[in-house]
């Protein structure tokens, strides 16, 4: 299916539950009818991001980006 | 409104003063942007004063720098001095003005250039309709009850007004690329890491680009040449040298390999998406149905990487004045700031072998085409359009067919097409080079405007 076809149906209760203990953990006030738009954005995101878990990911195949504490000296020290 | 070059030609050989151009862009802004409303706050004063200082030069005997007189504009979330960069928000309406341009408007007023104000935008860049409560819907000169695309929906909009012929925009997810595709313009999204992004608002730090939009592909070549060069100062600029591409816009497409891009990017078209990339396709006798690797993940990498950081970013405004931001988009803010780590650590690393997978596919070609978006502008307000038989959420896909391409940071050209004929509606067709070759993106989109397959004319308005 594509991902961006989805219906317009009320919000899953475990993603409104999941709004309501994430947003308290992360002090964000957010009025009742709110939680269920932003649990809706959440379940669009859900079903998107859920392709992703099918990715077979090694051990080692690190994030794209990688902190460099400084760049590599280009000259060894004296 | 001639194009950007045509105009510095003309300052150099003393047939126009750069005051006059400057005279002219201020009058068809006035006449034309109650109607568009692609300016959030103009710098006439400036603008007069930087086209005085070319006309002395000149007047002085003195060597004119490369884009001296040109007239140009910056999305609002460029830093412009003694402005303050709102970044399509009433959030920053109280934040003092910015105290020094942005890197690329500094490199940009060094060469001679003009500036005439900042551009609307959707709100922090978190959209591709340029739908602002804040300050109002940016209008598609081709069609005022359209929209503009988005997110530098003010942008792609001013220069297909003729109101200035290049601008600055930033693309995250395709918001050079879009209003470029809806306002039938030329837009360039660099390499990322090309260009500096100092003194710009941030949205999302993993896909942030900037670049410009213009009339013509000399306009984009010259200006994006002056952009270029290493900062120091921006963590986020991988280039070491600057890359000209000027001189070689003409030197043709014979021996390059060009493809056409199936799958994902045919399933995501409609009609005239199609017969846009047709008809690039047959100009440049371009191979069909290459595929992009892992297309549909890609997409889903950049939606989550988005989201995530964009949320993240956004936390501390969200805790304390929610109510402030932008109806159409605060919702999608908070739902990223939620999301699971797990989400975003596996589409970071997701887009690593994607990486690797398209750098790949690039020893097979030079160039590939794809659609730019999968519709032509819709109607302002549209909540859901019609995609091959499918209704989609209109805002999000709108990027689509950008999305993939912004999570492996290749340089894009936008060209506009005509697949309705010069009434119709634009759409754009993305060219596509493998990272750091904007030279061969923009030698093909050269050749699709010099053969007439592409074209930005100024809408009469």
């Amino acid at each position: 299916m594509n991902p961006a076809a989805l219906k317009r149906e009320p919000a899953p209760p475990e993603l409104i539950a999941y709004v309501r203990s994430s947003a308290r953990l992360l002090d964000l006030p957010l009025a009742d009818a709110q939680v269920e738009r932003v649990a809706l954005q959440l379940a669009r995101t859900r079903a998107i991001a859920a392709a992703l878990r099918g990715v077979p990911l090694a051990a080692h195949d690190e994030p794209a980006e990688i902190f460099r504490p400084a760049p590599f000296p280009s000259e060894d020290p004296l | 409104m001639n194009t950007g070059m045509a105009i510095v030609r003309a300052v150099r050989s003393g047939e126009m003063l750069a005051l006059e151009a400057a005279e002219q862009c201020i009058a068809r802004i006035e006449f034309t942007d109650t109607r568009i409303n692609a300016f959030t706050d103009g710098c006439f004063e400036r603008a007069l004063r930087e086209a005085r200082v070319v006309d002395a030069k000149r007047a002085r005997g003195e060597t004119l720098p490369p884009l001296a007189g040109l007239p140009y504009a910056v999305k609002n979330l460029f830093d412009i001095a003694g402005v303050t960069t709102r970044a399509g928000s009433k959030l920053r309406n109280a934040e003092a003005p910015a105290p020094a341009d942005a890197a690329l408007v500094q490199r940009l007023r060094d060469a001679g250039a003009v500036l005439f104000g900042a551009l609307n935008m959707d709100e922090f860049a978190y959209g591709f309709t340029t739908e602002n409560s804040h300050y109002g819907a940016c209008r598609n000169p081709r069609d005022r009850t359209r929209t503009a695309g988005g997110s530098s929906g003010g942008s792609g909009a001013c220069v297909a007004a003729g109101q200035v012929p290049v601008s600055l925009g930033s693309d995250t997810n395709g918001s050079i690329r879009v209003p470029a595709s809806l306002c039938g313009v030329f837009g360039l999204k660099p390499t990322f890491g090309r260009l500096s992004r100092r003194g710009t608002f941030p949205f999302v730090a993993s896909l942030d680009h900037l670049g410009p939009l213009a009339r013509s592909v000399e306009d984009l070549a010259a200006s994006y040449d002056t952009m270029q060069g290493p900062d120091a100062h921006d963590p986020g600029c991988h280039a070491t040298r600057v890359q000209p591409t000027l001189a070689g816009l003409d030197a043709g497409i014979a021996e390059l390999r060009i493809g056409a891009l199936g799958g994902y990017f045919e399933d995501n078209a409609g009609p005239a998406a199609r017969q846009a990339l047709a008809l690039a396709a047959t100009a440049l006798d371009a191979k069909p149905g290459v595929t992009w690797p892992d297309a549909a993940l890609a997409r889903a990498a950049a939606f989550v990487i988005t989201a995530s950081e964009g949320g993240s970013l956004h936390l501390p405004g969200l805790r304390e004045r929610s109510a402030d931001y932008e109806p159409l988009s605060v919702d999608r803010f908070i739902a990223g700031a939620l999301l699971p780590a797990d989400w975003y650590l596996r589409a970071q690393r997701f887009r690593r072998i994607q990486r690797d997978q398209v750098n790949t596919l690039f020893r097979d070609w030079d160039v590939l085409l794809a659609p730019a978006t999968p519709v032509q502008a819709t109607p302002l307000g549209t909540d859901q359009f019609e995609l091959n038989g499918a209704l989609v959420p209109a805002r999000p896909s709108m990027g689509l067919l950008t999305q993939p391409i912004s999570l492996s940071g290749c340089p894009v050209v936008v060209v506009p097409l005509w697949p309705n004929g010069p009434l119709g509606l634009p759409i754009g067709v993305q060219v596509i080079a493998a990272p750091w070759r904007e030279d061969l993106a923009l030698r093909v989109a050269r050749r699709l405007e010099s053969s007439g397959v592409a074209a930005a004319p100024v809408e009469g308005l």
